[in-house]
Parts: C-alpha cells; structure tokens; sequence
C-alpha cells in the first residue's frame, strides 16, 4: 500500500474541489445573497489545505 | 499503482470530498451542525438526494447552487474527473475508474481510460447543457434550470424548491426532466454508441430493454392504480406516475406529487423499485438492471438444472456468457446488500423510528434515491432522524454509491496486512 500515493491523490482532490467552488462564488456575488465571503474562506481552506498537502507529498517524493 | 491503493484512494477520496462540502454549509451558516451539514454534503456527492433541510427557499442562492454542484460532480464521479483532467493519472487510472464505477463488467470505450474518461464526461456536459435550454424553453428561470440540470442529469434530485419539480405545475418541465432522468439511467456507453454512428447497438442491448419494459409497465400500472382513486383525469394519472415511477427507479427523487396520498399498492411497486435502480454504467443508483437480469437468469437456470442435471448451461447476457466469477461476485454483492439494508433498517428502528421510515429510509439512502415514506416521504425531511440515524444512513449512501465492496473492502484485515 502506497500511503504516500494515497495522501497525494486525495489532497489533489481537496485542491479541485476548492476550485470547483469558484462556480458557486460567483453565483454569491451575482446575487448578493451574503454567502460569497462564506465560499471565499473555503475555496481557501480547500485550496490551501489540498495545495500544502500536495507539495510537500511531491517534496517528499523528490528528496526523501 | 495497484487495486488495493485504487480503492483506498476512492473510499478515502470519497469521505474527504464529503468533508470539504460541508465547509460553505458551515461557514455560511445554512446548516450549523456538522452532522447534518456532512449529510446534506454526503446526500449530494453521492447523488442520493436525501435532505436535513426544512425549507430550501430562504437559503442563499450560492449554497443551493453548491447543493446542486456537488450532486452533478458526484454523478459521474470525482475520482473520474480527475483522471479525465489530469493525464497522468492515466496511469494506473484503471484502477481508480474500475472501483469508482464498480459494474459488473467494466465499459472501456477507448484503449487509454483517461479517453475513456474525457469522452463520458463530455457527453455529460452535453446532456446537461441540452436539458438546461429545454427548461429554459419552458420558462423555467436560468438559475432553476442550472440547478435541475444538475441535480437531474447525475440522478441527485436536489431541487430549490421546498416541493422539488411540483412547484412549477408544468406538465412540459415534467416530462423534460421525466427524460432526462430516464436518459441519465441509460448506460453512458451506450450514449457514446449512439452518438458514434451506432444506434442499433442502443436498441439491441438486452440491459436496456429490460430497463426500458420495466418502467413502461410500472408506469402503465401505477397510473392505472391512481386513475380515478387519486387523479380523476387519465392524463393526469399518466403524468405523476411516469414521474414518480422514472425519478424512483432512476434514484433521482425529484417530487411532482405527494406519493404517500397514493393506494398502498402503488407505494409498494415505488418502495420496491427503490432497490432496482438504472442500468449499470449509468449515474444511477440502486442494485442496477443488469445484476437483477444476471440473477434472474441464473435462478432460472438452477431450475432448469433441477429437472435436466446433465445438461451444459452457463448463464449469458445477450449472445454473451456471463463468468462464475462475475456470478459469484453479483450474488456476493446481491447478499451484501440485501444484509446491509436489514441492519440499517433494524439500527434505525432501534432508534425509535417507525417501520415504514426505517425501512424506506435505509432503503433510499442505500439506493441513493432520496425520498421514502413515513416521517421521511417526499414532504418530509431527515432532520427528523437522530444523530446516529443520520451517521447510519451517511455510511449508507457511501456504501451504496461505492457499490458496497469497495468499502467493505477496507475493513478486512488481509488488506491492510502486506
């Protein structure tokens, strides 16, 4: 079993889903509806969180 | 890459992405317990539908948006998606492909899955920009018609209505997404042969006739049933019950009528056809048409060896033979199922609900269709469901989107063991 591959693969899943958020942010700011700081601070959460994850997988893949 | 690391990277993949949906639930405040948020997130990705929410008219517009999002990235597949966008998961992406979308047998329209990939998800986006410009044609707003799609084309069911499609009291937006649905249930190859210039396959595909005989029959009967008890009007008997009958058995569970009103008859074919779901390949839930076909035929089968114990017989879809090995593992899956849906149900009444929710409830959310009957109906919501209630049928909509082994997979010890 891969572990490495694994935290790889669903921290490239979490960075999609982040950006996949995008859609709904501006759906929020075309309506006003007061929702849109709510999908910012989670495409960053997301985004962050799956983007770290990835890299340091990927640094770990280079050097260790 | 190897299937022990493919179906660990789904299963976990598949509980992550229920974790991130929760987060614009949460941080908006439209759902501020993370129980209930995690299943509102889990009933999306996995398409079932099934809903903690009392009314979904005065939440933000975005969140209903995101609702409907998840369901439509859930339809096909997150991990698919991933290998249609990212070339270099076409490496070892079979792996991934085979325990997201685990059929009986595996659909490998193109020699790399990564094509394979690329070409179901656009014939999705198709299929849903097409149903968003005929619901726009039928007056339906731009945002609805978005919304619907999504949730219509992955058989989600989401809807931004508090009474689903009946809001809009539009036999045209009925049988528009009636279609839809129905289409969505269809296998994506057999989209991908019509559309390559082989529409004879489509129509020559004993999977797809049975599908398609099952429902006409159940619509014919239904609409027989509540003509003159429910609708004095047969086209309106036709109209609610082809609805209710290919939203069900599709395991979409949009809502154009309040089936519970319904003689106990009609709910009993609905409350069984929770369990059939569409054809196998499709978005779909359910136990799939070409599994209940392959079990059929191998009871008939034993039945026949009974009376000629010498004869040669092998079970066969179509002109082509059916292996033990795939027979095993529908019966094996058949069982499963089957046991999973008891335990669910006897845990739900446990908890103190009434036979008629737990079981329809346990057998939606396996199914991933989204309304039952009883406290759970299709007026009704899960917010009714207990805290541990609702984590049982969250597992439950896991096990049911995964097809069951892909998790169950990952509680035998001998997988973990190297």
């Amino acid at each position: 079993m891969k572990t490495g591959l694994i935290v790889y693969m669903i921290a490239l899943l979490v960075f999609y889903l982040g950006v996949s958020m995008f859609l709904p942010l501006f759906v929020a700011l075309v309506y006003q509806d007061g929702s849109a700081f709510a999908f910012f601070v989670s495409i960053l959460i997301a985004c962050c969180l799956g983007g770290v994850v990835y890299l340091l997988q990927g640094v770990k893949k280079i050097f260790i | 890459m190897t299937h022990r690391d493919g179906l660990a990277i789904v299963t976990f993949g598949w509980i992550a992405a229920g974790f991130i949906g929760t987060l614009p639930y949460l941080l908006s405040g439209s759902i501020p317990d993370f129980t209930m948020a995690y299943f509102e997130s889990v009933s999306g990705f996995t398409t079932t539908g099934a809903s903690i929410l009392k009314d979904v008219q005065h939440l933000p517009p975005a969140v209903l948006f995101w609702r409907a999002q998840t369901q439509w990235m859930g339809g096909m597949g997150i991990i698919v998606l991933s290998i249609a966008i990212l070339p270099f998961l076409g490496i070892g992406g079979m792996e991934l492909y085979k325990a997201e979308t685990p059929s009986p047998v595996v659909d490998k329209l193109t020699p790399r899955i990564s094509s394979t990939a690329k070409l179901l998800w656009k014939i999705y986006i198709f299929l849903t920009l097409f149903l968003i410009i005929l619901l726009l044609l039928g007056g339906m707003p731009l945002y609805d018609s978005i919304c619907h799609s999504f949730a219509a084309m992955p058989t989600g069911g989401f809807s931004t209505k508090n009474v689903s499609v009946g809001y809009y009291q539009s036999s045209y937006i009925d049988y528009v997404i009636l279609l839809f649905m129905f289409i969505a249930g269809v296998n994506f190859s057999l989209h991908y042969k019509l559309v390559s210039g082989h529409p004879k396959q489509f129509f020559r595909d004993p999977e797809f006739r049975v599908y398609l005989y099952i429902t006409v029959i159940a619509i014919l009967v239904v609409s027989a049933n509540i003509y003159g008890t429910v609708y004095p009007r047969i086209q309106d008997a036709l109209r609610y019950a082809s609805f209710q009958v290919v939203s069900i058995m599709t395991t979409t569970g949009f809502v154009t009528a309040d089936f519970e009103q319904w003689p106990v008859f009609s709910q009993l074919i609905l409350f069984v056809f929770m369990f059939l779901g569409g054809m196998a390949g499709s978005t779909a839930g359910g136990i799939k048409i070409m599994r209940i076909i392959l079990l059929v035929k191998h009871c008939y089968l034993e039945i026949f060896r009974i009376i000629h114990p010498h004869a040669t017989t092998m079970v066969k879809l179509g002109r082509t033979p059916v292996s033990q090995t795939i027979m095993r593992s529908i019966w094996g899956f058949f069982i499963l199922y089957l046991v999973i849906f008891m335990i669910g149900a006897i845990a739900l009444a446990a908890l103190g609900l009434d036979i008629i929710s737990a079981l329809t409830a346990m057998a939606t959310c396996l199914g991933n269709v989204g309304p039952g009957l009883g406290s759970v109906g299709p007026m009704d919501n899960y917010s009714v469901i207990p805290v541990t209630g609702q984590w049982i049928l969250i597992v439950s909509m896991l096990l049911g989107r995964l097809e069951i082994y892909t998790i169950i997979v990952l509680l035998m010890p001998a997988f973990w063991r190297k």
